[in-house]
């Protein structure tokens, strides 16, 4: 019998088991035996990478970066969601601000996610640095540090950014495209209340990552039964909803720029060492 | 004949389940002269072909209660017209069931709380002391609640 390749990943709600035990039973059923092993954060996870306790890991696009620096560049992005790619976030102000461009936010206060969130602190941070607005010197960076750790998959901090901005406490907060349009939709966002002051460019999420020592044959013996994953399988179609994509696709990292940009502009690596 | 005098030792009946493993996750429990099929540990889906262990265990202790209330209640004088037993459990942290590495905490059950519907035309004092007197002899209540917080209430419907 085959010894299954191990892929970690971060979880913080039981229920994404149902995502990983979808999987595992079809990797099984295609004779491609497959384990999860689940992490708290994804510091741990990276390191279980690094350290070979693992064969693949889920990894959010900071812990992609982070696996990089940890195995000085020897390492592959192998898969993706659809939904990973050229994701971009919103730059939120109240319609009745008077805030119109990016240079109005001097002075003010700007709502963001855990700290450790792409999405919803570090790259609309830079966005912001580009435009020549540094936190806490030229605005007030009002920070919701939520379940750091797990890189803002949590949606937590960026919606009490949301609701921060919504109470009058901020006057901007950064908010993921997709959450901005799910939660017009279910009501959490009034349209006719806030608006899009700018947004960033596209990024990458997540990808599958694995070492460069990784044995090719593995990889694609293992990518061959992902992307035979299909939306039109029930069972697959389950597991795609709730991991919200369509299809699963090869990995790149050509949308992980701007992130790496800001992880070096703000020593990131080099202040989670220290602090740790 | 038996007798069981003065000086006499009684061993304490012993109640006998024999489990077996069926597939995947799920077993089947034997007992006297019936079984039922058990689906995992707990569970996270919407839906599954079985109950899980859990859920085994809050709807045993549902059944004790209500049996129990069947039991006492008409030595109180008290008329049960329905009963209904709404029960939820709460893990300390499910993810230490999981296996995520670097969770704190422990897999084990740190509260159900229940919800006891009763119709009857008793007086709530009068039910407040058959609910009281049913989890003095509940086996299940009494062994649960040394281990796990039980919050349970009583709600009264006409």
């Amino acid at each position: 019998m085959q010894s299954p390749i191990l892929v970690g990943a971060v979880v913080y709600d039981p229920k994404v088991v149902v995502i990983w035990d979808i999987i595992k039973e079809f990797f099984i059923s295609e004779g491609c035996p497959m384990d999860y092993v689940f992490y708290s954060n994804y510091e741990l996870m990276v390191e279980a990478l690094v350290t070979g306790h693992i064969h693949i890991a889920w990894n959010s696009p900071l812990a992609w970066l982070e696996a990089e620096h940890a195995t000085h560049n020897e390492c592959r992005a192998i898969a993706m969601r659809d939904t990973d790619r050229d994701r971009v976030t919103h730059i939120i102000v109240r319609r009745d601000s008077g805030i119109s461009d990016l240079e109005d936010l001097k002075g003010k206060t700007v709502a963001t996610g855990a700290k450790d969130s792409p999405q919803a602190t570090l790259i609309p941070l830079q966005v912001l640095r580009r435009a020549g607005l540094e936190a806490d010197k030229d605005f007030t960076l009002r920070r919701f540090d939520l379940l750091v750790g797990k890189h803002g998959d949590h949606v937590g901090g960026e919606l009490e950014a949301l609701r921060s901005l919504q109470r009058g406490e901020s006057d901007a907060c950064a908010v993921l495209d997709l959450n901005w349009t799910n939660w017009q939709a279910d009501g959490t966002v009034d349209p006719a209340k806030l608006t899009v002051l700018a947004t960033t460019p596209p990024f990458d999420h997540c990808n599958f990552t694995v070492r460069e020592d990784f044995p090719k044959e593995d990889e694609q013996r293992w990518l061959e039964v992902l992307f035979r994953m299909t939306y039109s399988n029930p069972a697959h179609r389950e597991m795609m909803d709730m991991e919200g994509l369509k299809e699963w696709l090869p990995g790149r990292v050509s949308g992980y720029a701007i992130l790496d940009e800001a992880v070096k502009q703000q020593g990131f690596f080099e202040e989670a060492v220290q602090s740790a | 004949m038996a007798s069981n005098g003065p000086g006499t030792s009684q061993e304490e009946f012993k109640w006998k389940a024999r489990v077996s493993w069926v597939t995947g996750e799920r077993s089947v429990a034997y007992s006297r002269n019936n079984s039922f099929l058990i689906e995992k540990q707990a569970s996270f889906k919407e839906k599954d072909p079985h109950p899980s262990a859990i859920e085994y265990l809050l709807g045993a202790l549902g059944g004790d209660i209500a049996a129990g209330f069947q039991t006492v209640a008409p030595r109180f004088g008290v008329s049960i017209e329905a009963l209904e037993i709404s029960l939820s459990g709460q893990l300390n942290n499910s993810l230490t069931m999981l296996g995520v590495i670097g969770e704190a905490g422990h897999p084990g059950l740190e509260t159900i709380e229940g919800r006891i519907f009763i119709s009857t035309e008793a007086t709530e004092e009068k039910i407040e002391k058959v609910w009281q007197s049913v989890q003095d002899r509940s086996p299940l209540f009494n062994t649960l609640k040394r281990a796990v917080k039980l919050d349970f209430s009583l709600v009264i419907v006409l």
